[in-house]
């Protein structure tokens, strides 16, 4: 249990370590898909809060955390130049060759083809359980942006869902 | 005031004219302007023309566009069902709503087989754990700063009873500091008896011209380049202490210690005191408690032949010099350091009191301790 306190102490940042690393770590690999380039990004958002430990709340560390791990995030892949020419086929018809095992498999490919803003929005929510007003201080966008967000990102996903199911 | 038209900014007019700015009075200067001007546009007939009317074009079905988060109390239909679904995945729904939604699932297979593709686009967090959390932890640094200052001073406090006193065997390769050294600084005659009792011949400063401890800082440099440790002492206090092939430097804020000639023998000293320290864990974080108090011999300084009354007249300011080449970190900046690090080590209570002379020197010092007590004034050479 974190302090009420405002300043956090070492403590406090040790336990936010064992507390959302891991969640943090989730978040941003299965945004990224590359684990070292993630590794890089949860050290650098820790050591951005430990440089700023004294002037974040130990209520908010969470946010702030995941705050910093988006737009670190965004950065990188703007850096990285990743996704150049990704985009445009993402939202395409969804279509797959190798076999899946379940659904979590089925889900997973979905997600991946999902636009990069659709998919952090949705896993900020499902994963984490952000309310949409959170979603958007996190991500800086318009809590009705958030809304539409998932929306599509739940219709592509059904639809995917459902293509694969009539393959199966 | 009226504008002037003429050729370069006739257009200017042109424009206003269309978007109706232009006065009745300058709407004929335009026209009689474009009249004596025929190459600029020809007569001004017609120019109310340029101005675009207002053109009402509807988009059918407008209304279809709209999308909406259902409100509380909004009735579900098919039209709004896919959206109601999506809004009851996402926990938005009234119970009411929700009510609603559900009904209307059992009365239409489809709807029941839509909803449930509906949750399965709900995502399951997995378990993926971070590989170098343990490496994101940070450890106290200012208790370690303290602690490692705590047992450096302690050590120097030490090493300067060991100077003083010869409480510690001898390690091979280590020259004993001879009595017949320590008496270069007693004053010739001062003291010819082993009674303690003879300390009240000390000069006692009055408490009131003491001043208190002032705060001390040290910080430690460890010897990149430690010198090589000889004979048995250096295998096995080497491979047994936290400072293995270390030896370490003490300095002051500003002061530098170059302890000139026994170097090696001040700085094996307070290596070893360290080494020899009873708790071989003490650098570990967390084990401060348990450090046990220092195994001092009572009544050490009788092990030397010197009388307390020599003792406590030892001029310990110019011995110390003579042990450095620059003089610019005191004594008492090192014994302080070393009897706070001793109180804060072992929970002992021993005390430097300074006195200090009109030039804000340090003229004199009292120690206390439950086993000794002793006063002396420093003689200083300007």
């Amino acid at each position: 249990m974190l302090t009420l306190l405002t300043k956090m102490t070492v403590e406090d940042y040790n336990r936010a370590v064992d507390a959302y690393a891991d969640n943090l770590y989730r978040f941003v690999l299965k945004n990224l898909r590359d684990a070292h380039m993630s590794e890089d990004v949860v050290q650098d958002v820790f050591e951005k809060l430990w440089v700023k430990l004294e002037s974040v709340s130990a209520l908010k560390v969470k946010t702030y955390l995941f705050t910093a791990a988006y737009h670190t995030m965004i950065d990188y892949i703007r850096k990285e130049k990743r996704y150049q020419g990704e985009e445009l086929s993402e939202m395409e018809e969804p279509s797959h060759n190798g076999h899946y095992s379940d659904l979590g498999e089925v889900l997973e490919e979905a997600v991946k083809r999902l636009p990069e803003d659709q998919r952090s929005v949705l896993m900020l929510r499902d994963y984490e359980g952000y309310s949409y007003r959170e979603i958007a201080g996190i991500t800086g966008l318009s809590e009705t942006q958030v809304k539409v967000y998932i929306y599509r990102a739940r219709i592509f996903l059904k639809q995917y869902i459902g293509s694969l199911e009539r393959v199966i | 005031m009226m504008r002037e038209i003429h050729r370069n900014n006739y257009e200017a007019f042109l424009l206003d004219l269309a978007e109706g700015r232009l006065s009745a009075g300058e709407q004929q200067m335009l026209r009689d302007f474009l009249l004596l001007n025929p190459d600029c546009g020809g007569p001004a007939e017609g120019l109310e023309s340029w101005v675009l009317s207002e053109e009402e074009i509807a988009f059918p079905d407008r209304d279809r566009l709209k999308k909406n988060i259902p409100a509380a109390g909004e009735e579900i239909s098919n039209e709004n069902f896919e959206l109601l679904s999506i809004a009851r995945l996402e926990g938005d729904l009234s119970p009411e709503q929700e009510k609603s939604h559900e009904s209307l699932l059992g009365a239409d297979d489809a709807k029941r087989q839509a909803w449930l593709a509906w949750k399965k686009t709900k995502l399951v967090p997995p378990r993926v754990e971070f590989p170098g959390k343990h490496a994101l932890k940070k450890h106290q640094p200012i208790s370690r700063r303290v602690l490692w200052v705590s047992v450096i001073s302690a050590a120097a406090a030490i090493a300067l009873l060991i100077t003083l006193t010869k409480i510690s065997p001898v390690f091979p390769g280590q020259t004993p500091l001879l009595e017949s050294e320590l008496r270069e600084y007693v004053p010739e005659g001062e003291g010819v008896t082993d009674d303690p009792g003879m300390e009240s011949f000390a000069p006692v400063i009055p408490e009131n011209e003491m001043l208190a401890s002032e705060p001390v800082t040290l910080s430690i440099k460890k010897n990149p380049d430690p010198p090589e440790l000889t004979g048995k002492d250096s295998g096995e206090k080497n491979a047994a202490g936290p400072f293995e092939k270390e030896s370490i430097l003490l300095t002051g804020p500003g002061d530098s210690v170059n302890l000139a000639g026994r170097e090696r023998e001040l700085q094996e000293r307070i290596r070893i005191a360290v080494l020899d320290y009873p708790a071989p864990g003490i650098m570990d974080e967390g084990v401060f408690d348990r450090i046990t108090p220092l195994a001092l011999p009572a009544g050490s300084v009788h092990m030397t032949g010197l009388s307390i009354q020599q003792l406590s007249s030892i001029d310990l300011q110019q011995m110390f010099e003579d042990f450095t080449e620059e003089n610019e970190i005191s004594l008492w900046t090192i014994a302080n350091s070393g009897i706070r690090g001793i109180n804060r080590l072992t929970g002992a209570d021993l005390s430097l009191l300074a006195q200090k002379d009109e030039d804000g020197d340090i003229a004199g010092i009292r120690f206390r301790s439950r086993l000794l007590s002793f006063s002396t004034r420093l003689q200083r050479e300007d």
